[in-house]
């Protein structure tokens, strides 16, 4: 494990190794809040790096979620820039934005936001549908995913039916289902037990490894820090602590 | 204010649209019933301050000749308050082309006004002893013909042509409808006047120097009338009795009663019927709202509130819907209520329009209205208090929407075609969301009927008419003949080159008589193969007419309880005759009628070869031109045109147009409120499902279509049951609203279901579009990640 430094506010870090999938560049975001103006971030800086499972981490208000949002193009900063694969989100229409998020991210929410009209298979292909067109290769691809996060048996099953575990491995098959190259995960173990958090992070740890994508996971759980290749640690909008595991552990190692 | 209490409050600020459009849907019912009860009210005392203000007779006795004198002793009967001594008589007024209008001319005292059915001098002034040759023209006469004080007309007298000035316009108590008898069911000023003038005056020009015919009393006491009647009779009876009419049976009197039965029938079935679909729209919404705050709900109760408050919570919520709404209809209902008694009264011509501040209907308008809205509440409020609230406070309430597998509709729909996504996530939603889309399909269905109702009321009038005079009357002029007029007219009639047919008729009055009731009825008899009537019979039956048979007409077969194939007995003047039903005839106007072959109505009366009516069938725009040539030839007493009769009944059905404009323009907007609340509802229950497609990669675009596609294609589901449940309370409101001379029988044009069709999805389209944009500019991250 090696402790470094936050980065320099003016500058971003150099980017050894792997390429940048992400970069943040004295990034402010800022929200009115009645009379008040809440400073969510201040001059952040931070590259993700291909492959890279990053885990930030931080109290309630620290400005987590913020950044996960304006990675995923649902915010855009006050000041600074946001950057994915080179490109600006700041410099995109609406119209480019949708594009973004349909084709460039995958989202995995606290609360899943599974659609509860669609069984979990179709709760797949809608997204899959986003961005292919032919239905046989939708079929077949929905039906890898689920077999993927092991739900196979339990693909005509609405959210309904579905356990909180089983409901949060259909969210990653759906966040899987376009092949992003950057996956985004809000507190994806908030609102489930111990036994089902391990196997939705080692769920979410295979994905990211095995298929070169970055994954960024926000979380309060320190623990959860332990199985990513980086920890960022935010307090008050700003860089406090970075980690770099050289050997993260197995999620099926971590307790909480 | 407790918190709780505030928190209703602010919950009405965050639903403020669907409150408002509740409230509306409140004000618009309780307005409507507020509105057509306090008219219908004012009428009544506006025509009763009339008869009140010109004493109106209680009852009048006629005779057919009486000295002047006898009205003195009339007056001095017991009981009889007041009694005027009078001359009525029936002439012609000529008017121009040389035609003569039915005219009636009334005698009244020279020096006063008279003290019993006075009449209101409305422009000009009363006669002094010292004016000659002059007249008051009843209102409706004027009105009609455009008659101002100073002009001068010519009537008919046994002397010859007398001209006389008009003196002034007045109304008159008796004449409020201008009716000429009980048996005139389309009284139109221009076909009939009343004028009055000095008795001296009337006496002279038609040689009864001295001499009276109709004596008009009012009682003390109305419970001894038919004493004071029974006493004025004897008293007349050495002058020939020839009638005596009660003041119920007064032709005018009896048809503005039955105006005002009918229409105090709609005006009591439709507002309630509004107040109904209102209810049934704040269930559905307290219903929807109930689900959707749950959470809440659960909170209240870890909280420590009691099942009791949680029920009070939202029955004041409904409370509070009902209260506003009915609060801000009783004042709109009491504005529109004063305008409409000014149109009814104006309609009907009555003179004296009292507006009284009446306090029973709004405060029962407001009650019910409140009482609805509590039952209509009451059911979700119950159900959140039966909620445990752990189940209440369940993390994501919109999973438990959907408990089964797909419903087996979808897997057979699936079977046969494979829609593209646009389509197919508004169908699963539709198949998968059953109460949303139940509720949905209930919200649509009630603006259907209300809609379907007055369009309904619309079509069946306009209907009624077309009927009668585009099927059953395929004449063009109508002519009445004199009694003495030589039967040759009618080869006369028949050889001008713009006549294609011609048609002899006898008229006449007679009562019915059947399994022990009887009705009164116009007799018109027809030649057996007549061409210029067409008999409505169902089925396409055909029925003739000839040796004994007789057609009767839908009201005096209900009258009679009467159906093909019984016998009737007609009673006449000149006899009583058995005829057989040969068929009942579905015609809507002047229903009380019986149709006989002409040789049998002349057999009848006793006089073989006579008739006193022509029909005549045109060529197309003929018919005008040829009304001044007819008048011309000797024995023509008066010539209907038939587009002028259609007229007549145009301006007779206003008050009921006046109803249904009314109701369809409250329709609309209420249409346009229960939609709009369903549809804001469906959209805004789903803001994180939407939220997440958009952030998942659904452009706004596509979103928009698919909730508008899902709506529009549960509204056009609603269609079926909305115009089957919509035709059920259409016929019902159309039927409350025959009567004996107007049968309604129910007729929506395909254009009126074809345009409520449109209407509702249109509506249902529009009302997606503020919802969407509200979603549209919601924040994705707040709302992903934030319970709704």
């Amino acid at each position: 494990m090696t402790t470094v430094a936050p980065d320099a506010p003016s500058a971003p870090p150099a980017a050894p190794g792997p390429a940048v999938a992400a970069r943040l560049v004295e990034v402010h975001k800022r929200f009115p809040l009645g009379q008040v103006e809440v400073a969510a971030l201040q001059g952040v800086s931070l590259d993700i790096r291909a492959g890279e499972f990053l885990v930030i981490l931080g109290p309630s208000g620290s400005g987590k979620t913020t950044l996960l949002n304006l990675l995923g193009g649902l915010d855009a900063p006050t000041d600074g820039q946001v950057e994915v694969d080179g490109q600006d989100l700041g410099g995109l229409t609406d119209r480019e934005l949708t594009r973004y998020r349909r084709e460039r991210v995958g989202f995995v929410f606290q609360f899943f936001n599974l659609i509860p009209t669609l069984t979990a298979a179709e709760n797949i292909e809608f997204a899959l549908e986003l961005v292919e067109r032919d239905t046989k290769r939708v079929a077949a691809r929905t039906a890898e995913l689920l077999d993927q996060v092991g739900l196979a048996e339990r693909a005509d099953h609405f959210p309904s039916r579905l356990s909180g575990g089983e409901q949060q491995r259909v969210a990653i098959a759906r966040a899987l289902a376009k092949n992003p190259p950057l996956l985004l995960c809000d507190e994806p173990t908030g609102n489930l037990d111990f036994r089902t958090g391990i196997r939705v992070l080692t769920l979410l740890r295979e994905v990211t490894a095995s298929q070169g994508r970055s994954c960024v996971l926000v979380t309060h759980n320190s623990v959860i820090g332990d199985m990513a290749d980086r920890v960022v640690r935010l307090r008050d909008g700003v860089i406090e602590e970075e980690i770099v595991h050289e050997r993260p552990r197995d999620p099926a190692e971590i307790r909480w | 204010m407790k918190k709780r209490h505030r928190l209703i409050l602010r919950g009405l600020l965050v639903h403020k649209v669907q409150f408002t459009a509740l409230a509306i849907i409140v004000l618009l019912g309780t307005a409507l019933f507020v509105t057509m009860v306090t008219a219908f009210d004012n009428l009544d005392e506006s025509y009763q301050h009339t008869y009140d203000e010109l004493r109106f007779a209680d009852y009048t006795v006629g005779v057919q000749s009486a000295p002047q004198e006898t009205a003195a002793a009339v007056r001095r009967l017991e009981n009889v308050a007041a009694a005027e001594g009078r001359l009525v008589l029936d002439t012609g007024l000529l008017r121009e082309g040389n035609h003569s209008i039915h005219v009636r001319l009334i005698g009244l005292p020279l020096a006063r006004h008279p003290a019993v059915n006075d009449v209101l001098v409305q422009q000009g002034t009363y006669w002094t002893p010292q004016d000659r040759n002059v007249v008051l023209v009843e209102s409706h006469f004027a009105k009609f013909h455009q008659l101002s004080p100073g002009d001068r007309l010519t009537f008919t007298t046994p002397n010859g042509e007398q001209e006389l000035s008009i003196q002034g316009i007045a109304a008159s108590p008796e004449y409020l409808i201008n009716a000429a008898s009980k048996l005139d069911i389309l009284p139109s000023a221009r076909r009939f006047g009343v004028f009055f003038m000095p008795l001296p005056q009337l006496q002279a020009l038609f040689g009864l120097e001295g001499q009276i015919n109709d004596v008009a009393v009012t009682v003390r006491n109305s419970g001894e009338r038919e004493a004071a009647i029974a006493a004025t009779e004897a008293l007349l009876q050495p002058h020939v009795l020839t009638q005596t009419v009660q003041q119920e049976e007064q032709p005018s009197n009896a048809a503005l009663q039955l105006d005002l039965q009918g229409g105090e029938e709609l005006a009591n079935i439709l507002p309630t019927l509004v107040l109904i679909v209102a209810a049934f729209s704040i269930f559905i919404t307290l219903s929807r709202m109930v689900e959707a705050q749950r959470e809440q709900i659960g909170l209240f109760m870890a909280m420590g509130y009691s099942r009791g408050t949680v029920l009070r919570h939202y029955l004041a919520y409904a409370a509070l819907i009902a209260l506003v709404g009915s609060l801000a209809g009783v004042a709109l209902g009491l504005w529109l209520g004063a305008g409409l008694t000014g149109v009814y009264a104006d309609t009907l011509g009555i003179p004296l329009i009292e507006h009284k501040l009446q306090v029973l209907p709004p405060i029962m308008a407001a009650v019910v209205s409140i009482v609805f809205a509590l039952i209509a509440g009451l059911v979700p409020a119950w159900r959140s208090a039966r909620m445990q609230p752990a189940a209440a406070m369940r993390r994501d309430p919109q999973v438990a929407l959907v408990r089964g597998g797909i419903p087996w509709a979808e897997r057979g729909l699936q079977l046969v075609l494979t829609p593209p996504l646009t389509l197919r996530i508004p169908l699963r939603s539709i198949f998968r969301t059953r109460v949303r889309t139940l509720y949905t399909v209930a919200g649509v269905s009630f603006a259907m009927v209300l809609l379907l109702t007055s369009t309904g009321l619309f079509d069946t009038m306009t209907n009624v008419l077309d009927t009668q005079y585009e099927q059953a009357e395929r004449w063009d002029l109508d002519v009445s003949l004199r009694p003495t007029t030589d039967a040759a007219i009618r080869q006369t009639v028949a050889a001008w080159p713009e006549v294609q047919s011609v048609e002899p008729t006898l008229e006449g009055f007679g009562q019915l008589e059947h399994a022990g009731q009887s009705v009164d009825v116009l007799v018109m008899a027809l030649p057996t193969d007549t061409q210029l009537h067409r008999f409505q019979l169902p089925d396409s039956r055909s029925a003739s007419l000839g040796n004994g048979r007789a057609i009767l007409s839908l009201y005096a077969s209900r009258e009679l309880d009467a159906a093909t194939g019984d016998r009737v007995t007609l009673m006449s003047p000149t006899g009583a005759t058995t005829l057989t039903v040969a068929g009942v005839t579905r015609e809507s106007l002047g229903t009380s009628g019986l149709f006989l072959g002409l040789p049998d109505a002349q057999q009848l009366a006793g006089t073989e070869g006579l008739y006193d009516g022509l029909l005549i069938a045109t060529a197309a725009g003929q018919a005008e031109g040829l009304v001044a040539r007819l008048y011309d030839l000797p024995g023509v007493e008066r010539v209907s045109v038939k587009a002028h009769t259609v007229e007549d009944w145009q301006q007779m059905l206003r008050l009921a147009d006046t109803m249904t404009r009314i109701l369809f323009i409250a329709a609309l907007v209420m249409a346009g409120a229960i939609v709009f609340n369903t549809v804001t509802v469906n959209v805004l229950e789903r803001q994180r499902e939407l939220a997440t497609m958009r952030t998942l990669g659904q452009t706004r675009a596509r979103l928009a279509l698919m909730m508008v596609l899902e709506n529009v294609l549960v509204g056009a589901g609603a269609l079926v049951p909305g115009f089957l449940l919509g035709t059920g309370v259409a016929y019902y409101v159309t039927h409350s609203f025959s009567s004996d001379v107007l049968t309604m029988n129910l007729w929506i044009a395909p254009s009126s279901y074809a345009f409520v069709g449109v209407s509702v999805l249109l509506i249902v389209a529009l009302s997606v579009l503020p919802a969407i944009r509200r979603v549209n500019r919601m924040d994705l991250a707040e709302v992903t990640k934030v319970l709704i």
